[in-house]
């Protein structure tokens, strides 16, 4: 008896939690999918948590967007004339929100578009070695990159791609002409081409290669005066590197003063852009990065690492973006150098990506760059298309590109090229003040 | 010895079982989010409003209200909106309401139904006064008719009626013109970009055909923007580029606010009566029971003129149908349950207080629910057609408040005659056509029916 009732009451426990989890389980265990019965069962202390959460997200107000998707979906559910999509239109609403942001970086990602982004973030992709650009309605080269078969096959910035293997490419987004013009090493594509000052369309054939980048270029520009230029193409991890040795190569030949050259770099690490910006800048801020709740964190050049402090031009365009911003705008701001060219393209945005319970994601603009003196980079644009504010570098000395350069190397029609080394030549020649009686 | 095993056995058992239950429960929630309990005010209590188009009534029972949505995409929802407002660096809790809006509008648009869109609340409120019988801007009745030619979808804002003493009216617009620019301004109808890939010109012509395109686009107006347009009182005098069958003409109209009474009538000589029907609106049947009452019992015909009728609420045109004819239901209404369509009678209490045989004008403006209870009073009370095809809108359209004041409108279904009859996209055809837009101060179409109902009354008195 004694013996009975301590088994019984050691057991009971255990038998009321197998009937728990039986009854849990039970509608798994009717239709036999043990993933769904898996999944509920790892799902069960977020599930519990988001609706914990909603409910006091409830209890503070009508939960916006929420409660409004959820009262539109499950009408449409119930009491649409045809059978709905949940998951479509689910996509469609998440989107919606996002756009109502009037933050182009900010975006949603279905799993399919996620997959593909981490296929390009990895890097092993043939192409054609250019980079592409909406702008206004229309894809532009934005630059090609320099030794790739787009740039071997006569393709220039600025050209206008009208159509991928004679398929028209109007009204599609960059990134589903990148995928056309992607494919297997090799292969060719053909681009239709619309160039400025060409009266007819040209047909370009490009065959598809593994596209790597040299990043930096170093030019003499005078070699009396001592005038060198190094040009970075693009912020990536060997780029540090690959700018002190050309910088001591440049020294070899007697430096004396140095044209930074960032015009059509699209920008790219952050941590980066501040090793490149400590080669400038000895002692100060790089770059301010101001997060949500408003707080700023400093970023400060590395000490120590400072090429001369030789007399410096920055060349910008409008094709300067982000990294490239925040180099010129350190420059700038710890009156380092002048800055030469015109406005940059004005983006100097994070972005975060963060992934969802389905396997798509979503990227949001968790921070900013303003320069070192509190500026805000970022051109902005209202619902209808129309800048509000225009964001960017402006040089301290414009100068508008000429219409007829052809390429980046066309340095006989490179205005701006030219107004630098003017500059520079001035500096260097120019009688000294003396300082001290 | 059984006793106590079984005294002390029986609370675990029970326990048990009750725990298979909580466990059940649990699963059985996970399915669903009980959101609904945390959003008391987003619950929907009728769906009895009504949207000047056309609308209907919707019935619901309590468990009906609205099916809960999957939880994972709830979820997923729930964690774009939370990332954003915590993470997003210019996130603002003012910005929660546009993006509310953003993401419904998004969400309805993707249906690619013109009859299913958002409505912000200065939207809504216009439709419910238009249901008042208040109507501001250009005072017509208008819908988006999609149409697709040559592959390319086109969505064209089209006049169903003018309201009568509405500037529209006024101005010459008839039913069924095609509004296609506001004060010069293109009203998008397409999306020209797909119409010149789908065209086939290839080189520069191509590159020019995109560019015309791009500068139509950026020049032009929107559907929302053009509605707006023509229903702001405040718009002052617009200049409407109008296409009418193959002829394209423009239009001054001013915009104002109107008062539309639903119900006008007259005694025409010969004891002919002569009842307007201009919406079903909530007011239209005590209108319609006073009229018949201001015309006398002893009519020897009436023309019923539903000549520019929009349709309305079903609610009214039941009551309206019941006083005309006599029959079980005024249509039948197709809805959707799950996958598959169910069909339903729109029922009526019939008590017909009209012995006189009747006439019924239609025309192109005569749309949705006014178009079936032309069809119910041909066949159910012996009424000739005379006029015109009529407009062919048998989509059920219903408005759905939201609890902010902003609302959606979305296709519910579709009305078919009483006798199962689908008219939508077709229309129904009279009897007798006659033109009927008055010429001269003439309406051809009154007179033929008056004629109709005479000659009827000669050779039944001879």
């Amino acid at each position: 008896m004694q013996k009975k009732r301590f088994s019984l009451s050691g057991f009971a426990p255990l038998l009321v939690t197998l009937a728990f989890l039986a009854g849990f389980f039970y509608s798994d265990l009717r239709t036999g999918d043990v993933r769904r019965a898996l999944y509920a069962a790892q799902t069960v202390p977020q599930r519990v948590n988001l609706a914990l959460q909603i409910e006091q997200d409830a209890q503070q107000g009508y939960l916006w967007p929420v409660g409004l998707y959820w009262d539109v979906l499950s009408r449409l559910r119930s009491h649409y004339y045809q059978p709905v999509n949940e998951k479509q239109l689910t996509y469609a609403a998440i989107r919606g929100m996002l756009a109502s942001l009037h933050d182009p970086y900010t975006r949603f990602m279905d799993p399919t578009e996620y997959r593909s982004m981490q296929e390009d973030t990895r890097g092993d992709f043939f192409g054609i070695g250019a980079q592409l650009q909406e702008k206004e309605g229309q894809i532009v080269i934005y630059r090609p990159i320099e030794g790739s078969p787009a740039d071997k096959a006569g393709i220039k910035a600025g050209d206008v791609i009208v159509e991928v293997d004679r398929k028209p490419v109007a009204g599609m987004r960059v990134d589903d002409v990148v995928k056309k013009i992607r494919g297997p090493r090799g292969t060719k594509v053909e681009l239709t081409i619309r160039r400025k000052g060409e009266a007819k369309l040209l047909h370009i054939s490009i065959v598809r290669d593994l596209i790597t980048s040299p990043v930096v270029y170093s030019y003499m520009e005078d070699e009396k005066l001592g005038i060198g230029r190094v040009r970075l193409e693009q912020f990536n991890e060997k780029c540090d590197q690959l700018l002190v040795q050309k910088v001591r190569e440049l020294e070899g030949k007697g430096l004396r003063a140095l044209i930074l050259d960032l015009r059509y770099n699209p920008g790219g690490l952050l941590n980066v852009a501040v090793d490149v910006a400590s080669r400038f800048i000895d002692n100060g801020v790089v770059v301010l990065i101001q997060e949500k709740n408003g707080q700023i964190t400093k970023l400060y050049a590395e000490r120590g690492r400072a090429f001369k402090p030789y007399p410096l031009v920055v060349l910008v365009n409008e094709w300067s973006a982000s990294a490239s911003e925040i180099v010129a705008g350190a420059i700038r701001d710890n009156k380092r150098g002048v800055i030469i060219g015109e406005t940059t393209f004005g983006k100097g945005l994070v972005q975060t990506i963060f992934q969802l319970q389905d396997s798509s994601a979503v990227a949001i603009t968790t921070a900013k760059y303003l320069t070192p003196s509190g500026y805000d980079l970022n051109r902005k644009v209202d619902p209808d298309g129309n800048e509000i504010r225009r964001g960017g570098i402006q040089p301290d000395i414009v100068v508008k590109q000429s219409e007829e350069m052809t390429d980046i190397d066309d340095r006989a029609h490179d205005v701006q090229l030219q107004k630098a080394v003017e500059y520079l030549r001035e500096k260097l020649t120019a009688p000294k003040v003396a300082s001290t009686p | 010895m059984a006793v106590c095993t079984s005294r002390r056995v029986l609370p675990w058992f029970l326990l048990a079982i009750a725990a298979f239950a909580v466990g059940w429960w649990l699963r059985q929630q996970m399915a669903t989010l009980p959101i609904a309990t945390a959003n008391p005010g987003a619950r929907l209590t009728s769906l009895q409003e009504y949207s000047p188009k056309q609308s209907y009534t919707m019935v619901l029972t309590p468990g009906d209200n609205a099916s809960p949505v999957s939880m994972d995409l709830m979820q997923l929802f729930y964690s774009v909106f939370k990332y954003v407002e915590k993470q997003h660096v210019d996130y603002m809790p003012e910005m929660a309401k546009p993006m509310a809006y953003g993401a419904v509008r998004a969400m309805l648009q993707s249906l690619n139904d013109p009859n299913t869109r958002f409505l912000e609340p200065d939207e809504a409120r216009l439709l419910r006064e238009a249901a008042q019988g208040n109507f501001y801007g250009i005072g017509a009745v208008l819908t988006v008719v999609r149409k697709v030619t040559q592959d390319v979808e086109r969505r064209e804002l089209t006049v169903v009626a003018p309201l009568p003493g509405s500037p529209a009216e006024r101005a010459g617009l008839e039913p069924g013109d095609v509004i296609t620019e506001i004060d010069g301004k293109w009203v998008i109808a397409y999306d020209p970009f797909r119409q010149v890939q789908r065209s086939g010109v290839r080189g520069n012509e191509l590159v020019k055909a995109l560019e015309d395109a791009r500068k139509r686009v950026l020049a032009g107006l929107d559907l929302r923007k053009a509605m707006n347009a023509l229903t702001n009182k405040d718009q002052g005098t617009m200049t409407l580029t109008v296409r009418r069958g193959n002829s394209t003409l423009k239009v001054k109209v001013t915009a104002g606010v109107l008062s539309v009474d639903p119900v006008a009538y007259k005694l025409l000589p010969g004891e002919v009566g002569y009842l307007r029907i201009v919406q079903f609106n909530a007011r239209t049947p005590e209108r319609l029971k006073a009229s018949l009452a201001g015309l006398g019992n002893r009519l020897q015909g009436l023309v019923i003129d539903l000549r520019n009728n929009p349709g309305g609420s079903v609610e009214s045109a039941s009551q309206v149908a019941a006083m005309l004819a006599k029959s079980p239901a005024l249509a039948v209404m197709e809805t959707r349950t799950g996958e598959s369509k169910r069909r339903q009678p729109v029922n009526i209490n019939a008590n017909p207080r009209v012995k006189a045989p009747v006439v019924v004008l239609v025309n192109r403006g005569t749309a949705n629910v006014a178009e079936v209870l032309a069809v119910l009073l041909r066949d159910k009370a012996g009424a000739k057609l005379v006029g015109e095809r009529t407009f062919g809108d048998g989509l059920v359209q219903t408005f759905v408040p939201l609890p902010d004041g902003s609302a959606f409108t979305m296709t519910t279904g579709k009305f078919l005659t009483w006798s199962g009859g689908d008219f939508h996209g077709k229309g129904i055809f009279p009897a007798v056509s006659a033109p009927t837009v008055p010429k001269q101060g003439h309406d051809l179409a009154l007179e033929k029916a008056v004629n109709l109902l005479t000659q009827r009354t000669t050779t039944r008195a001879s």
